[in-house]
This record gives C-alpha cells, sequence and structure tokens, in this order.
C-alpha cells in the first residue's frame, strides 16, 4: 500500500485525530477503551498493551490490553513477554521488536510512570509515524496519571461513603437514642430510637432544648442547664423521664460528653439514652415482692408467737400443777406418776423448743444481745443444770478450763449456754457409762473453743458429715431409741455460725464424742477478780437457798384460772402470800389500794393486758410519789421482742411461762434481798 | 490479507450444500431448506432478497420449529451462480452443527457489548472463524465490532457484512431459529477456517476534511462546514450532476467517503441519504477523523475485485462473497464482469454469497472494521 499521500498533512491528521481521542472518561480502563480501538484502526495495529509503574513498590505492572482477550494470554505470549523484558534491560535499543511471525512491537514511553506496547501484523510502524506518536502517548501519559488519581479518590470517597453509609444504619437502627446538642444544649440531630422508645417524633424534638423534652421541674431543669453548659470531656450520666404522646413515662439512662469537632470547629454534646423503663418495672416488681415477702415473714413471726403462747401456757399449768402435786404428796405412787408428768412434760417443753428456735432461725428472726457477762459462771451454771440428768444416769460431769480463759466476755451468754446445753444434753443422752468434760480455753485474742467430751456409743464417719443437717440424725434408729427431734445439732450450727464460729466433732463407734465450737466472744478488761470456777455450786450458795427469809406479799395478774391456781400454790408453798388480778384493770385497781413486794404480769389478759397495766402502775405510782413496786413479767410471751417490750413498759424482769421454780426463787430471793417486805416474817424454805 | 496467528484447534472441514431458488415466497424458502434438512443437515445459512415477498409471521413459525441452528439474512441482492439475484433464496446445508449467538439492542447506546460477550466467549476456545452478521441499519455497529474483538481478539477469522433493504427502513432481516430479527447482530462460530480476500479500489480525490460533529454513523459537519454543504460543492463539481430532493444516492454512490490509513489504506463509509445537512452512512465515522471524498472507476473496482480474489487459496470449496450493494448499484451491468474476474481468479470454487449494507473481514492482522463499498471474499482452505 500507499504510505500517506500527503505525509506531513497526513502525519498532523493523525496526530489531531489520536490526540482528540485521550481523556474521555476518567477512569482508566475506560478511558483507554475509547482510546485504543480507533487508534490501532488508525495505525493498522491488532494490540496494544500497557504496563504501569506501581507506585507503592515502583514494579512495573501489565494494567491494560486491547483486546482484552489478549490479556488473559499474555502469560502464553511468549515473543511478547521477550520483548518486555528485552525492553525493561534496554528501553533505548528495544523500541521496535520484531516478534517472529506475530508482527512487530513497538514501545511508546509513558514518562516514569511506563510505557506501551503497539502490536502490527504487517510492517513495523514508520520511523514518522512512531515519532509523531511521542506527543500523542505523552498525553496519554497524563491521561492516565489523572485518571489513577481519580480512581484512587473515587476509591477512598467509596470508602468515606461506604463507611458513612455503616455509621448511618448504626444511627438509625441502634437501639439507644444517639443525639447531639448544639452549644446551647438544643437537638441538633437525634436518630430514630427516639421515636421508637418515646413516641414523639424526631423533627419536632430537633431544635428544642434536652430539658423542654425531659420530664423536669423549672429547678431542676435549670439545673441540668447549667451542667450541660460546663460538661466537659468527662462523662455527664443522670437518670430522666419521657412522656410518650399517650400518657405513659418511660425512664431514661442518660449519657453525654463534650466532643471537638474534627476539623476544629464548634464542640458539640453527643449523648446516648438507654430505655431503662423495663428495669424500672422490674425493680418495682421486686420491691412489691419484697413487701409482700415481708409481710408473709411478719405473719409467719406472728404465728411463732402466738404458737410459742399457745402452747407455753397450757404447758405452765401442766409442768407447775405438777410441781406442786409433787411437792404436797407423799404417798410413793402418786409422787412417781408426778414425777414421769413432769418428765413427759419437759421433754415435751424441749421439742416444742427445739421448733420454735429452729424456725425462727430458718425465718431469719433469731436476734442476738451481747452483753457482758462472766464466762465461768456461765459454764458453772450450765452444768449444773445438767448435773442433776448425768448423776442420774450414774454418769460423772466436770469442767476443765485453762488458766487464760478470759473472765468477763462480751457476747450472748443465752446462746452460748444454749448451745453448751443442747452439746451436753445429747452427751447424757447417749452415753450409759463413763464420763462427761466440758472444756473451754482460748485460741487467740477473740476465739474461744469449748468441747463436749463423752464415753458414749459414738458416730461412724459416714454418718458425721449430716450429722448437724437438719432432721438428720446419725441413725433414725437413734429417734426411736433415744427420743428427740434432730434439730438440736442444726440449731446449734447455726446459732455457732451466726456467732462467727465453726462447730464440728470428732468421734469414732463404741470410742465417744467430742463435740466442739468455737465462737467470737469480745474479752472485758477487769481487775483480775476471777475466781475459782467449779462445777458445783458452792456450799455457802446452797447454804444461802435455805437461810430464812421473809414472807411476800404478791400480787399476781393472770387471767388463766389454773395457772392462777397454780400460782397460789406455788407461792405458798415458797412461804409468801398472793393476791390475783384476773386482768390488767383490776391488777391497776389492787396496785392502788395496797401495797405489794412483787407483781407478777401476765401479758395477754383481757380488758387490759399486762404491758398497759404495768405502764397505768407506773405512772399512778409516779403521781402519787410511792416506791415503784417491783413487776415481772409471767408470760407465755417468751420471745425477745417480748421480754424488750416488757422492760419497756417499765417492768424490771421476764419470767417466761412454762415457769421455772428456780427461776422464781431466784427473782424472789433478790426481791427479798434488797427491799423491806411489807409482812416480814422469818420461815424456813422448804421449797425443795 | 494473509491470516498468521490461526490455530487449528476444533477446526474440520465443513461440507456447504448449496440450494437455490428465484421464487420469492416463504413456502420457496422452506421447501429449499427442507430439502437441505434431509440430506442430513446440521446447521443451514438462509440467504434471502430483500425483494422477496416474504410473510414473516409464516417464516418465523418455521424458524423456531427448525430442529438445527439456523443463521443468515435477508439482503439488498443474493450472488448465485454468477449473477446478482435481485429474488430468490440461497440454503447452504452444512454438514456441522454451529454455534449462534443473537445479540440484541444494536441501536442502543446505551447497550454494553461487552458484559453481553465476555459469559458467551469468555474463557472458552475462541471459534476458528466467526460469521458476523449485523442489522445494517443499526447504529452501532461499529461499538459492537469494537467490542467483539475486544473480547475474542485477534484468532478468529472474522467474515460478515450488513443485512437489510435498499429502501434503508429498518425491518426484520436476520433468521435465527427465535424468529426474523431487527436491530440485532448475530454470531456463528464456524469450525472451519475461512481464508479472506479483501480490496475496493476506490481512490481519493478531495480532502483531507475533519469530521468535525456527529454522532456514530451520521456526519453533521465537515470542517466545521455542514457537511452536505461540503460534500454537495465537491461531488457536483466533479460529476456535472446536480443534487436534487430525490436523486441523492444515485449520485452519492459514486462519491463515497473514506478515511485513510497512515500505512495509505483506506476505510470506505457509504453515504446513503441525508437529513437535512447531514449525511448518514452505512457504519461509523468518528468524530474528529479525517475524510476524503472518494470515487471509483468501474475499471480500478473489477480490477481490485480480482485483486481480492486472487489472495484465495486454489480449491474446490465454495468462495463466499460479501460484496458491498453499491458496488452493483454503481458497476450496473458492469458487476458481472467483476463476478467474472472473481470467478476467474478462484477456479472452479462455486461462488455465492449476498450483496450487503456494508461488509465485515479481519484475517487476524488488525483491528476489526466496518467496511463499505468493499468486496470481502472468504473461501475454505480445501
Amino acid at each position: 500500500m500507499v504510505p500517506f499521500s500527503n505525509q506531513s498533512l497526513s502525519l498532523i491528521a493523525l496526530q489531531y485525530e489520536l490526540a482528540l481521542l485521550i481523556g474521555q472518561d476518567l477512569r482508566l480502563v475506560p478511558m483507554l477503551k475509547r482510546f485504543f480501538p480507533p487508534t490501532l484502526k488508525l495505525l493498522g495495529c491488532r494490540a496494544a498493551h500497557i504496563w504501569l509503574r506501581d507506585e507503592e513498590t515502583g514494579n512495573l505492572a501489565h494494567r491494560f490490553s486491547y483486546p482484552s482477550h489478549d490479556t488473559r494470554r499474555l502469560s502464553e505470549d511468549g515473543p511478547l513477554t521477550e520483548a518486555v523484558a528485552l525492553h525493561s534491560v534496554g528501553p533505548e535499543e528495544a523500541q521496535v521488536v520484531h516478534l517472529g511471525d506475530e508482527g512487530w512491537a513497538h514501545f511508546l514511553p509513558l514518562g516514569e510512570r511506563g510505557f506501551c506496547v503497539l502490536v502490527r501484523s504487517e510492517d513495523p510502524l514508520a520511523p514518522e509515524i512512531k515519532a509523531a506518536l511521542s506527543p500523542i502517548f505523552d498525553r496519554l501519559r497524563t491521561a492516565c496519571a489523572a485518571c489513577i488519581e481519580h480512581e484512587q479518590t473515587e476509591a477512598l470517597r467509596a470508602q468515606a461513603t461506604l463507611g458513612e453509609q455503616k455509621l448511618r444504619t448504626v444511627f438509625e437502627t441502634v437501639g439507644e437514642v444517639i443525639f447531639q446538642l448544639d452549644d446551647g444544649g438544643r437537638v441538633e440531630s437525634l436518630n430514630p430510637a427516639w421515636t421508637r422508645i418515646t413516641g414523639r417524633p424526631v423533627a419536632g424534638s430537633l431544635g428544642r432544648r434536652l430539658t423542654d423534652l425531659l420530664n423536669t421541674d423549672d429547678d431542676n431543669a435549670a439545673e441540668l442547664q447549667r451542667q450541660l453548659m460546663t460538661v466537659t470531656n468527662e462523662n455527664l450520666a443522670f437518670n430522666a423521664q419521657v412522656n410518650t404522646p399517650d400518657g405513659e413515662i418511660r425512664h431514661l439512662s442518660v449519657q453525654l460528653k463534650r466532643a471537638r469537632h474534627p476539623g476544629g470547629g464548634a464542640s458539640r454534646l453527643i449523648g446516648t439514652m438507654v430505655d431503662t423503663t423495663e428495669q424500672h418495672r422490674l425493680v418495682d416488681r421486686l420491691v412489691h415482692a419484697r413487701a409482700r415477702a415481708e409481710e408473709a415473714n411478719n405473719a409467719k413471726s406472728a404465728f411463732l408467737a402466738n404458737m410459742s403462747h399457745e402452747i407455753r401456757t397450757p404447758m405452765n399449768g401442766v409442768i407447775g400443777l405438777a410441781q406442786v402435786a409433787l411437792a404436797e404428796t407423799r404417798e410413793p405412787e402418786t409422787r412417781n406418776q408426778l414425777a414421769m408428768i413432769l418428765d413427759s412434760a419437759e421433754h415435751l417443753l424441749t421439742v416444742i423448743n427445739d421448733i420454735l428456735d429452729f424456725s425462727r432461725i430458718e425465718a431469719g428472726q433469731i436476734a442476738f444481745h451481747e452483753t457482758e457477762f462472766d464466762l465461768p459462771a456461765l459454764l458453772a451454771d450450765t452444768l449444773a443444770q445438767m448435773r442433776l440428768p448425768v448423776e442420774q444416769k450414774g454418769l460423772s460431769l466436770s469442767l476443765k478450763t485453762d488458766q487464760g480463759l478470759p473472765h468477763r466476755v462480751r457476747g450472748d451468754a443465752i446462746r452460748i449456754k444454749q448451745v453448751l446445753l443442747n452439746l451436753l444434753g445429747n452427751a447424757c443422752k447417749f452415753t450409759s457409762t463413763g464420763s462427761i468434760t466440758l472444756r473451754a480455753r482460748q485460741v487467740d485474742n477473740e476465739l474461744l473453743r469449748f468441747e463436749v467430751e463423752d464415753t458414749g456409743i459414738g458416730i461412724p464417719a459416714e454418718k458425721q458429715l449430716c450429722i448437724f443437717d437438719a432432721f438428720a440424725q446419725a441413725d433414725n434408729s437413734i429417734v426411736r431409741g433415744y427420743g428427740g427431734t434432730g434439730l438440736g445439732l442444726t440449731i446449734s450450727r447455726r446459732l455457732v455460725e451466726l456467732m462467727n464460729g465453726e462447730i464440728g466433732l470428732e468421734s469414732a463407734p463404741g470410742a465417744g464424742s467430742r463435740f466442739w465450737f468455737t465462737a467470737r466472744l469480745e474479752c472485758v478488761k477487769t481487775p483480775d477478780t476471777r475466781v475459782q470456777t467449779t462445777a458445783h455450786p458452792t456450799p455457802a450458795r446452797r447454804q444461802a437457798r435455805s437461810d430464812r427469809h421473809a414472807r411476800l406479799n404478791i400480787l399476781v395478774a393472770e387471767d388463766n384460772l389454773i395457772n392462777r391456781r397454780l400460782m397460789e400454790a406455788l407461792l405458798r408453798q415458797m412461804g409468801h402470800n398472793a393476791s390475783f388480778a384476773e386482768n390488767g384493770q383490776v391488777a391497776v385497781a389492787s396496785r392502788s389500794e395496797r401495797e405489794f413486794d412483787l407483781v407478777l404480769m401476765d401479758m395477754q389478759m383481757p380488758v387490759m393486758d399486762g404491758l398497759t397495766a404495768t405502764r397505768a402502775i407506773r405512772k399512778y405510782e409516779a403521781l402519787s410519789g410511792i416506791r415503784p413496786v417491783p413487776v415481772f413479767a409471767l408470760t407465755a410471751n417468751a420471745m425477745a421482742v417480748d421480754r424488750e417490750a416488757c422492760l419497756a413498759a417499765g417492768m424490771d424482769g421476764h419470767l417466761p411461762k412454762p415457769l421455772k421454780r428456780s427461776a422464781l426463787e431466784a427473782v424472789l430471793r433478790d426481791i427479798e434481798r434488797r427491799s423491806t417486805p411489807t409482812t416480814l416474817q422469818d420461815r424456813t424454805d422448804n421449797d425443795q | 490479507m494473509t491470516p498468521k496467528r490461526k490455530s487449528d484447534r476444533r477446526m474440520t472441514n465443513i461440507d456447504f450444500r448449496l440450494h437455490f431458488t428465484a421464487e420469492t415466497g416463504a413456502a420457496a424458502l422452506i421447501r429449499i431448506a427442507n430439502e437441505a434438512l434431509a440430506e442430513g443437515a446440521r446447521s443451514l445459512l438462509l440467504l434471502a432478497a430483500d425483494a422477496n415477498d416474504c410473510e414473516t409471521e409464516e417464516i418465523d413459525t418455521w424458524l423456531r420449529a427448525c430442529p438445527v441452528p439456523v443463521f443468515g439474512g435477508v439482503f439488498p441482492q443474493l450472488i448465485h451462480d454468477c449473477q446478482n439475484r435481485e429474488h430468490g433464496f440461497i440454503v447452504a446445508g452444512l454438514s456441522e452443527t454451529v454455534e449462534v449467538h443473537n445479540i440484541p439492542g444494536l441501536s442502543d447506546p446505551s447497550s454494553d457489548y461487552f458484559e453481553t460477550l465476555e459469559p458467551l466467549f469468555g474463557g472458552k476456545p475462541e471459534p476458528v472463524t466467526l460469521v458476523v452478521l449485523v442489522d445494517g441499519m443499526g447504529s452501532g455497529i461499529s461499538a459492537l465490532l469494537d467490542s467483539v474483538f475486544d473480547v475474542l481478539g485477534s484468532e478468529p477469522v472474522y467474515f460478515g457484512g450488513g443485512a437489510g433493504s435498499l429502501s434503508f427502513v429498518q425491518k426484520p432481516c436476520l433468521f435465527s431459529n427465535e424468529g426474523m430479527l431487527t436491530d440485532y447482530a448475530q454470531l456463528t462460530a464456524l469450525p472451519l477456517r475461512l481464508v479472506l480476500g479483501v480490496e475496493h479500489g476506490w481512490e481519493k480525490f478531495a480532502g483531507p476534511f475533519v469530521a468535525t460533529s456527529g454522532t456514530r454513523n451520521i456526519v453533521a459537519s465537515l470542517d466545521f462546514k455542514p457537511a452536505f454543504d461540503v460534500y454537495q460543492e465537491f461531488v457536483e463539481a466533479d460529476s456535472g450532476k446536480h443534487f436534487t430532493n430525490t436523486n441523492f444516492f444515485d449520485i452519492a454512490k459514486g462519491y463515497p467517503f473514506g478515511m485513510e490509513r497512515p500505512d495509505g489504506s483506506i476505510v470506505v463509509r457509504d453515504p446513503i441519504t441525508r437529513d437535512g445537512t447531514s449525511m448518514v452512512c452505512v457504519g461509523e465515522v468518528p468524530i474528529n477523523s479525517v475524510v476524503y471524498l472518494l470515487k471509483g472507476k468501474p475499471e480500478n473496482l473489477i480490477h481490485a475485485a480480482a485483486r481480492g480474489a486472487s489472495r484465495l487459496p486454489k480449491g474446490y470449496g465454495p468462495a463466499i462473497m460479501s460484496d458491498c450493494i453499491s458496488r452493483v448499484l454503481y458497476l450496473g451491468d458492469d458487476f458481472a464482469k467483476e463476478i467474472e474476474a472473481i470467478q476467474g481468479e478462484v477456479g472452479p470454487r462455486p461462488i455465492f454469497g449476498m450483496l450487503t449494507l456494508g461488509e465485515i473481514a479481519n484475517g487476524g492482522d488488525r483491528c476489526l472494521e466496518f467496511y463499505n463499498k468493499t468486496l470481502v471474499l472468504a473461501a475454505t482452505e480445501y
């Protein structure tokens, strides 16, 4: 074919046409796809390839082919690959490379960015044409650079848009309210969670002060507004309420902080609101449930107190009258039967006391009253209390204490004694021959250890694990053989634990048992007035009990006829005069009519109860300016709260029913000692 | 053109059994097609002359029921037995099954042909020969050919042309198993290597001009002046004829546009009508392209045809012509001389084919072009 007929004009025409094909798209591949097909046709070429330098690595990489079909075949195109390698080594020498049957490869530089290869099947391009292409491919280089930069920008923009879309999705779907306030505390942005939670439209809330959206009175709103104005980058957190259009109140937990604008603009307050309405409802339900539980507990307490009273009242009659009858009867057979009644009644009383104690502990109603007390005396009294049943079984009973055992301690003496009596009672119950020993020692500063050791039947190891569990005696057959509720050790363990102590045992079948417990008792420093403790009351004390003493005038306020008869017989046996009032009102009247050495006051009586009567007596005495008469409760209301109520009403003491004769004797001796009896009369103590 | 990069993959010899009828009804087409099927044809190439009186519906029904792949089109005229035929049908029964893809939206500017073609051909062995037939009135032919070449590269031999009517009204013009198609391109893969000969014989007589405005196949201005005004000035001066409202093509068929390549070759663009001062061509004239006005001499055109035919190997297989209808219109009775010249070069090969609205040919040595006023010959190697 004849080359360009007018060489100069044709070259300019070629440049003109090609130059106008460049840069018709801002994306690299579409731009090149618009450039190369007409260019290849104009130049009579069949393919174009572009290699560009990677900006990060600096390596040349193939970026484009037209036809793109040839991209897939590039690795198979040996001649072209070799030509590219040749050009990379010596670009000046390898500008036009013969590809054999494949034609010619023309390398056209794209500045520092890379190069283009034009493949022509027939003759190579004429040098003047190739030279004419040089400014065209300079333009192409610029266009490639612009496209690459544009695509990078677009990629970043797309990435940013994607990020923004993700954030927008989160903003619109998250369950929490996300909001932004301007410096005046007005809402600038608010996500749809606001509408979902409060039922209020977002649009209607924008531009309003946050304080206007929340349920706050004027003072609180002003204070909140002040806090908003001064909030820093530290979190400001508070709880708030919002009224929904339906009149429902939604509870919100609000948190916000100040955020600086990334571009350095004005700061904004950004915050979240979490719907805590359900949590509030839950708390309300819990409070309500707790109130109901407390009501139920109070009802249980009342029931326990009532049960205690209702059982103790008749038991007082049974035991008291049996004791009176025993004292007044000489006939052996009758005495034996009365003794059996007493024994059974005492046992029944123990069972009842155990059950009531256990119930109180389980109900969390056990109360501890810490007082300062004489520890050796407590141990001696406890032992003395056990002496009779122990000796009746032919066993020996002893107390062993360390020299360092503190004399006066602070704690609940009644509970300590209760545990000791329980352990000693068990030891007595399960020991048929031998001895029982009570030991006490100081472990450290405030920790005391008590041990009850016996030579009884012992307990197998496998049974020891559950012996302190409720209703779990080592062997059920024991209940049948030895009696008991099985609650004694459970009660003891609970009491010890409530006193921050521990309880345990060491035992083996046939080798006896050693039960121990510890208790934290505060030691009270006193002048060393310690006396040697002993398990036996001194002859002197025993002697004191048989001293001659006065006959007292005693008013007994008691509505129960049987109990009045019991008290009449009991006091008569003890050598005292008894007067009776069947209710509190009569007792007050009696007190106002004459002097008494002692008033024994029942609590629950018709017309006027014991507490009211006592307060009336104290009032009368105060107004009259006369000496207050000692008033002791004699009541089946045996719980600690009852005792406290009695003392608060002005009573001097509390004797629980069933009345223990020894307890009454102790009170009477005390009255005798500190008062001038209204009727002084020597007599001989014959109560035993 | 000499093919240089042809592989032998999937290549076979295909037996073409030709059937011709000068009858113009659909029944005649169906009859000779059924004859080909009865002979065991596994694919059918259908060529029809535009002047036939065809009932499209009847042909559609038959096409959709045809048991073998169908391809082909309706062309201004046919070539059979050393004559151009204004009426009749040619059916070539092929002894192999071919793969036909029909691509819609040829005039749709939003069509992304690469996206359509890549799934059809990408990653598969390229066809040995691709017959490309297009609706010659479609406006996106060049874009389609660029995408075809983009996907398939220079491995296949491309051969084909534009179907349609000299009325230049777009109507159903491609045969397919879907029926008659309008505004489609049709790509048929043949497992057969064809050798090409391409020539036109037109020569520059005025220019260069720059196509300064226009779209696709419409040239609106040359050197920033109304295109027809420029064209009219030079052509009337050379021909001594004057354009009226009715004689545009009569004169223009002898004065096409030409886009010159650096190697001196010229791609011809055939102006077929005008729209005001804009000129409508068969095939795209890219904006900013440099164009010349061409004119031909009958003897030059005939000589060029013989030159193209001389590039075909000697053999006995058919030689298929895709020759521009405007050459027939220009040469008139001399067109018979062109066919004779070709026959003289190809020897005993039977010649058949179509007179087209634009020609397609590429032997792998350059990009795929849409030619005008050009003779394209394709022959088997045997």
